[in-house]
């Protein structure tokens, strides 16, 4: 039991340390990045393309921010932005199944397993469940 | 914004996740341990079999599982870190893994904070189960009949 307990802190600090060597770099890119017009650019790039998912122009930002940064940026934007439910529901969806590229593609590939197939898998689901709820819902 | 607050943003952005994964992840792991070397993991892992079964994975995977899908990636990924290098999974069960709670993880912390600004339950949670559920198995059945198209090899 003791063994146990000592055998946890251990590999519990080891994984802390682990995803921290690649967290903590990624974090200081991330919101360096945030504050470039890089991902406004890339919003105004897909701005047209949000009507096909019933969604204002404007929820481009929410989209692009939440899918390279993190759920929490997104929805500063989204409570920023009058929706209907099914727009909410919309981005929600689509922001939940494939979020956080930047930080959530570094602790994939520290696992040792393929970061383009998995965001692939997730940015078509994304797409394809946030289309078919502005048309179904 | 001016270099210093953005060096400032992302210190205090660091520290909090280092602190929120130490306060989850510690505690977490002398759980998993406990549980590992008293075999009650085995007895979970046995009543849970539906699951890792349902993924064609080894009964133990539902360790790295049930807390990422819950709690978050970061555990999860710790929890298969120590998995693999306690040679319990192979790279492609890590691969079926990853995909799972990569598409489906904190669900408890994220679904409510949706929620809360108006999203509907039913299709964040409920639909995004159900494709959680069939759309890995449809992969898993894939490999199986074309192991050329094998999207976990």
């Amino acid at each position: 039991m003791r063994k146990a307990i000592k055998d946890g802190i251990k590999s519990g600090f080891k994984v802390v340390w682990d995803l921290g060597k690649i967290i903590v770099p990624t974090i200081f890119i991330m919101t360096f990045l945030k504050y470039t017009p890089l991902f406004q650019q890339i919003a105004d790039f897909l701005q047209p393309t949000m009507s096909v998912f019933g969604l204002p122009g404007e929820a481009a930002f929410a989209i692009v921010l939440g899918m390279f940064i993190s759920m929490y940026s997104a929805i500063g934007i989204i409570l920023t932005l009058t929706l209907t439910p099914v727009q909410i529901t919309t981005i929600a969806a689509m922001i939940l199944t494939c979020h956080g590229w930047i930080l959530e593609a570094a602790v994939i590939r520290k696992l040792d397993v393929s970061v383009v197939k998995i965001f692939t898998l997730r940015f078509i689901t994304a797409l394809t469940l946030g289309y078919t709820i502005s048309v179904m819902m | 914004m001016d270099i210093i607050s953005i060096i400032q943003e992302a210190g205090l952005t660091s520290l909090n996740i280092i602190w929120k994964m130490a306060y989850i992840i510690l505690p977490m792991m002398v759980i998993f341990e406990i549980l590992f070397t008293t075999g009650l993991l085995d007895k979970i892992a046995e009543k849970m079999k539906f699951i890792t079964n349902w993924y064609e994975l080894p009964k133990k995977a539902i360790f790295p599982l049930v807390p990422g899908v819950l709690i978050g990636l970061a555990i999860g990924s710790g929890i298969l870190l120590n998995y693999k290098s306690k040679n319990i999974v192979n790279k492609r069960q890590m691969s079926i893994v990853t995909s799972i709670v990569s598409m489906f993880h904190a669900i408890i912390e994220d679904t409510l904070i949706f929620v809360v600004i108006g999203a509907s339950f039913f299709w964040i949670f409920g639909v995004r189960l159900l494709i959680v559920i069939f759309l890995i198995k449809a992969l898993l059945l894939i490999a199986k009949g074309i192991p050329k198209l094998d999207f976990f090899r």
